[in-house]
């Protein structure tokens, strides 16, 4: 009796021995600094009453996509699209533009600078990095991409939170009219925003050369 | 003359009484259906949470669940089935998943204790990542730093405050952590 009675008094000063170094840990941790998180807020869905099927429960149209890019849509040649730019590539015509050479068909591409857009760059809360820019990509049927390029720079070290801040803007529109993806390319991050209809071309991705 | 006189009457006497009968009870033609649409309590949501820990996003998808026509109204909401099918978390789950370039680094937010080490789906729990409208008004999270992502819980609460307050003592208890880094959304949408 005694014995288990020394074994249990020793077990709870354990535990109490343990629970007190974990304690001491948490408080001597290194811990994060307060900071508020970006929640990327898709469309709502709509279910039906038995939960079977859904539909999008927002009916939106390639003008709340345009409202968003400066009258931007899928499909725009890309001197319509040049035209709409805050700074226009001046001469710009299919026959000049640049092969993107990630996509296994003839896609071309033009780009300009994100700091030259006001409304390509709305939505962005912190610095865009002065060598970011925005890329657009056409194939013969017209615009089927848009694709965000952050380059870090000594002022602006780190750009994930700027990429938040553009897909919080995009993630609003549903699926069927634009498909916004982030990932990392070398120290680049990349927002495209891509047209659904654009099939295989869909997945995709740009690989930073030299980075 | 007379008879055209009396035909006059009778007709004047027949508009008359055409104005005068009594309006039907459920044409209810003093309010538009528009207003009256827009009296009806919204539709049972409910709102998860994901993470995409390798670009370090978390996403909300709302799902709205259309009323059985047997559904009862209580306290000004319709209620949220009691069951919800794996199906619709897969969905939600998709917000994310159609959102990253390696769907297999997105997980619902509530994560377990060691997610840091053994970072997988199986390793957060769906249910958890979810608040219902009929319960709370506010879903929230609350995080610590793990290297290059955020391991996280949630919670769901009365008020964006109250969301984040369970959702930093869940994350506490959890990970035994200080979870500061945080965000609630309201579950119904604006």
């Amino acid at each position: 009796m005694l014995v288990r009675m020394s074994r249990r008094i020793g077990l709870t000063a354990l535990l109490l021995f343990g629970s007190l170094v974990g304690a001491v840990a948490q408080t001597t941790e290194p811990q994060s600094p307060p900071a508020a998180k970006t929640i990327l807020v898709a469309p709502p869905t709509q279910w039906t009453s038995d939960m079977l099927s859904f539909r999008p429960a927002l009916s939106q149209t390639t003008t709340d996509f345009a409202a968003l890019t400066g009258g931007i849509v899928f499909g725009m040649v890309a001197t319509d699209v040049n035209a709409q730019l805050a700074e226009p590539t001046p001469g710009l015509n299919w026959s000049t533009m640049p092969l993107a050479g990630e996509f296994p068909e003839d896609v071309r591409y033009f780009w300009t600078r994100l700091e030259g857009s006001q409304q390509l760059a709305a939505g962005i809360t912190g610095c865009a990095g002065a060598n970011s820019y925005v890329v657009f990509l056409f194939r013969g049927r017209g615009l089927f991409r848009m694709s965000y390029r952050l380059v870090a720079d000594a002022q602006c070290p780190n750009l994930a939170q700027t990429a938040t801040d553009l897909m919080a803007r995009y993630v609003q529109i549903g699926r069927e009219l634009a498909l916004s993806v982030h990932y990392r390319a070398g120290r680049v991050e990349v927002v495209d925003i891509t047209d659904p209809s654009a099939g295989y071309l869909i997945p995709m991705r740009w690989q930073a050369r030299g980075r | 003359m007379v008879a055209r006189a009396f035909l006059f009457l009778s007709l004047c006497l027949l508009a008359y009484g055409a104005k005068a009968g009594p309006v039907p009870f459920d044409l209810n033609l003093a309010l538009p259906p528009v207003v009256e649409d827009s009296l009806k309590p919204p539709h049972c949501t409910i709102a998860y949470l994901m993470a995409d820990i390798g670009m370090n996003d978390t996403y909300a998808a709302r799902m709205r669940i259309t009323p059985d026509e047997n559904a009862r109204i209580s306290r000004g909401k319709y209620p949220c089935p009691t069951t919800v099918p794996p199906r619709i978390g897969a969905r939600a789950l998709d917000t994310c998943t159609a959102r990253s370039a390696n769907p297999k680094t997105c997980v619902y937010i509530d994560m377990s204790r060691g997610f840091e080490t053994d970072p997988e789906l199986r390793n957060t729990s769906e249910n958890a990542s979810r608040c219902a409208s009929d319960i709370s008004s506010h879903i929230g999270m609350a995080c610590w730093k793990a290297g290059g992502f955020d391991v996280c819980n949630s919670a769901c609460g009365d008020s964006p405050q109250d969301a984040i307050a369970q959702a930093v003592q869940r994350c506490a208890e959890k990970h035994g952590k200080l979870c500061t880094i945080t965000a609630s959304l309201p579950v119904l949408p604006p």
